[in-house]
């Protein structure tokens, strides 16, 4: 064989190696690519924010059609049901916790597993997140970001003006309840201030709420069902549940916490942390510190402030299971949705930066150099944060060209360092036809051991008695089974 | 010949119609959008009324289980606690609000000050345009443990503070007021209607036999008045078992043994985390055909007091 035939034939099969690689994944990026996704979503920034940008920039690098369904936030999961029911289901939908678990068990969404473990980008993310939204073995959601949780943060003037130091103890916590409470923490003469406030340990989402909110007080006991060393258990009937409940019926009874919590929101106790009626309040972790701050200071100028602290000894935080994005089973093409959508928005380049900080010259810009967030569209006193994913919440490792705030970096640390992550319960149908008279027998319970009118014994055994009669035994075998 | 005759006759009747039809049509005309609009919105949803029979899923029917869900219905402790409540809160409402916008009507009939007359009026409507959500937020400052002005005010003479929307004693009480204070000046609306219609020389006649006000107003007034009261009974009493905004709004869980009303249960079981939507259409179906009756019950009163049925 002559040596230029050798190099011709070199040459050729060089060629025709990477035209058909080209060619290949060129068919395939073809053959998966989507016209049109339609993602039925309640995080995403609003229309108000530049939603349009959004889907605009989102159609430039991607070259498909985005439509967008946003119902208002406190309809979301109504909204979602009635277009099941009425048969127009989307490609994608967001969902969170137990809406996801029962759409999951009722057959909505496609199992992700196979597409998960093909992705590049998938192996760059901790496989704990992917399991903690795992349902009856499949795996039905790609987690929007890592479960993120409530951490509790103090008012740091007060403290300074109290000579005082941060808890790290229960005795060390409940001593600043009580000095918030009755040793004038803001100085200005009256008696007119709580330890903590916190919303409605009683209520529809309640005992999500006593995980969230009351961290402090129930420290190592769980109201809610919990897997213990793979066990599903009533975590109201576990030993550790009693010294939680005198603890809670101790401040509540002593006035050191906020006495309207059982008709509190949210909102009302941001605003009661706002206003400076109390001096603790357990929040989510992340951008949340610096908006409370903020909103803070609007009222006291800028030496009212606010730390985050670890959980105290023998307490813990509780992640919650990631928000998924999930594809469902009326999507034709779900593998180029998995590719185009859930995997492109995580894959620590163009995709996230788009998911999480918005459009260049819309949201952000660049100066010299530097990234910088501009002004949002409805709220030019205020900067934007984030599209639809928590910059600080973000599953791929990246380099995110935006600084970003300590105070959102120490919470966080203050979060990671004793956190659990939660898990998603079953929902067989045992308990779901019993679910509701449950758990309105827990926060009744709660209630009447908070107010006084029976003891933390008398509740408990009241639980155990009328919980067994709804079939609990029952309940708990047939969720170790799923 | 009988063939023939009646051959004749549906050619009459027909022609008739025919004239009728052709005589009104512009009225058929106008009528076809209120017909639309009811088969539409009114008619066509009760198509949905089948979940009630069946196990649903999200998808549709998974499979017909006849009555089942009513059984587990009636043998729910939560439904019947609810039954029980929205018979109870339904009631006060229907009897205090009626006594209290007749009452309300007569004494501001009464006014001879027009100007006076129309200011009070004014002030006692306004409640009825806020919108429930605001009522709420109000009510919850004012009767607030912590700050409100009602605990304020006990705590002045040395009372303790009370929760009211925590407090199985009060709640009823105070949701029951709630419903007054925003509902009374409207309702009377339809009553002052009434009584500018009674004639005058009643009255006249009356005063000249020696009658005083409230003699006036037991023989002349009320009598005038009470075909109107019955007909707002009966709609009032279609309509009672409707109260889901005001209670969702104002309940929490400490209250659900007397709070809670079919609406919200029906709510909860549907649109929170273990829905159960065929068992919520069933509690739907079983609210209206008790609605049904109450109408039915009440028209036939009317019949019996009146002499005439209103429906």
């Amino acid at each position: 064989m002559s040596k230029k035939f050798a190099k011709g034939l070199a040459l050729i099969l060089v060629a025709v190696l990477i035209l058909t690689s080209v060619g290949m994944a060129a068919k395939k990026d073809e053959s998966t690519k989507p016209k049109k996704i339609v993602a039925f979503l309640d995080t995403i920034s609003i229309e108000e924010s530049g939603q349009d940008y959004f889907r605009e920039e989102y159609k430039k690098f991607t070259g498909i059609e985005l439509e967008i369904i946003q119902p208002s936030h406190n309809q979301y999961y109504e909204k979602l049901r009635l277009a099941f029911a009425a048969g127009e289901i989307p490609d994608v939908v967001e969902l969170a916790e137990v809406n996801y678990v029962n759409y999951a068990t009722e057959g909505a969404f496609v199992d992700l597993e196979p597409y998960i473990k093909k992705s590049e980008i998938c192996k760059k993310i901790d496989k704990k997140n992917f399991e903690s939204v795992r349902v009856a073995g499949k795996i039905y959601g790609y987690p929007k970001e890592i479960g993120d949780g409530p951490v509790t943060y103090i008012r740091s003037d007060w403290l300074n003006n109290l000579k005082m130091k941060p808890p790290t103890t229960w005795d060390e916590y409940y001593q600043l309840l009580r000095a918030f409470t009755f040793n004038d923490p803001d100085k200005n003469g009256k008696n007119d201030t709580y330890g903590m406030t916190a919303p409605g340990p009683t209520g529809d989402n309640t005992i999500s709420f006593a995980n969230n909110y009351y961290r402090d007080i129930y420290q190592d006991a769980n109201p809610e069902f919990e897997k213990v060393d793979g066990k599903w258990r009533d975590g109201f009937l576990q030993p550790s549940m009693k010294p939680a409940l005198e603890r809670f019926r101790k401040v509540y009874q002593e006035k050191l916490i906020d006495p309207e919590i059982f008709t509190n929101k949210t909102s009302t106790c941001r605003e009661k942390f706002h206003s400076g009626k109390a001096g603790i309040f357990t929040y989510w972790y992340g951008l949340w510190m610096t908006k409370l701050e903020r909103d803070i200071q609007k009222n006291f100028g800028p030496t009212a402030k606010i730390i985050s602290i670890p959980a105290i000894k023998g307490s813990y935080y509780q992640a919650r299971v990631p928000g998924v994005l999930a594809i469902t089973v009326a999507c034709k093409n779900p593998k180029g949705v998995f590719d185009w959508f859930l995997d492109y928005s995580h894959d620590g380049g163009q995709g996230q930066m788009l998911f999480v900080h918005g459009v260049e010259g819309v949201h952000w810009v660049k100066k010299d150099g530097k990234y910088e967030k501009l002004p949002l569209l409805f709220n030019p006193g205020a900067l934007y944060t984030k599209n639809f994913y928590s910059p600080e919440m973000v599953m791929t490792p990246w380099n995110d060209p935006f600084e970003m705030d300590p105070r959102i970096i120490n919470s966080k640390n203050d979060f990671v360092k004793s956190y659990r992550q939660a898990s998603l319960p079953p929902m067989p149908e045992s308990r779901k036809k019993v679910d509701q008279e449950l758990m309105n027998l827990k926060n009744e319970i709660l209630g009447k051991i908070l107010l006084g009118e029976i003891t933390v014994d008398q509740g408990l055994a009241r639980y155990k008695k009328e919980s067994e009669a709804l079939g609990l035994k029952k309940i708990l075998a047939d969720m170790n089974k799923m | 010949m009988a063939t023939v005759l009646k051959v004749g006759l549906q050619k009459v009747t027909q022609s008739r119609l025919f004239v009728r039809l052709n005589k009104y049509k512009m009225f058929y005309v106008m009528f076809i959008p209120a017909l639309l609009f009811y088969i539409c919105f009114e008619y066509m949803p009760l198509w949905g009324l089948r979940m009630a029979f069946y196990e649903w899923g999200l998808f549709g029917p998974k499979y017909f289980k006849g009555f089942d869900n009513f059984v587990e219905l009636l043998s729910s402790k939560l439904f019947l606690v609810s039954f029980v409540n929205t018979i109870i809160i339904s009631g006060y409402n229907l009897i205090y609000g009626m006594l209290a916008a007749i009452t309300f009507a007569l004494l501001l009939n009464e006014i001879p000050n027009g100007v006076f007359k129309k200011f009070t009026q004014t002030i006692v409507y306004l409640p009825h345009f806020l919108s429930w959500v605001v009522v709420a937020s109000i009510f919850a400052m004012l009767l607030s443990p912590d700050s409100g002005i009602v605990n304020e005010i006990i705590k002045h003479f040395g009372g303790k503070p009370i929760y009211f929307f925590i407090s199985t004693r009060w709640w009823r009480t105070i949701f029951v007021l709630i419903n007054l204070w925003k509902g009374t000046g409207w309702a009377a609306i339809i009553y002052l209607a009434a009584l500018a219609g009674v004639d005058p020389q009643l009255y006249e006649a009356a005063a000249i036999d020696g009658a005083g006000r409230l003699r006036q107003t037991w023989h002349i007034t009320l009598p005038a008045i009470q075909s109107t009261i019955l007909v707002v009974f009966i709609l009032n009493l279609a309509k009672i078992l409707n109260i889901f905004h005001p209670v969702f709004l104002m309940y929490n869980p400490q209250v659900y043994p007397v709070a809670d009303v079919i609406d919200t249960y029906t709510y909860r079981l549907g649109f929170t985390s273990a829905s159960d939507v065929d068992l919520a259409t069933a509690v739907g179906l079983f609210k209206s055909v008790i609605c049904l009756i109450l109408v039915v019950i009440t028209n036939h009163l009317s019949k019996k007091i009146k002499g005439e049925k209103i429906l």
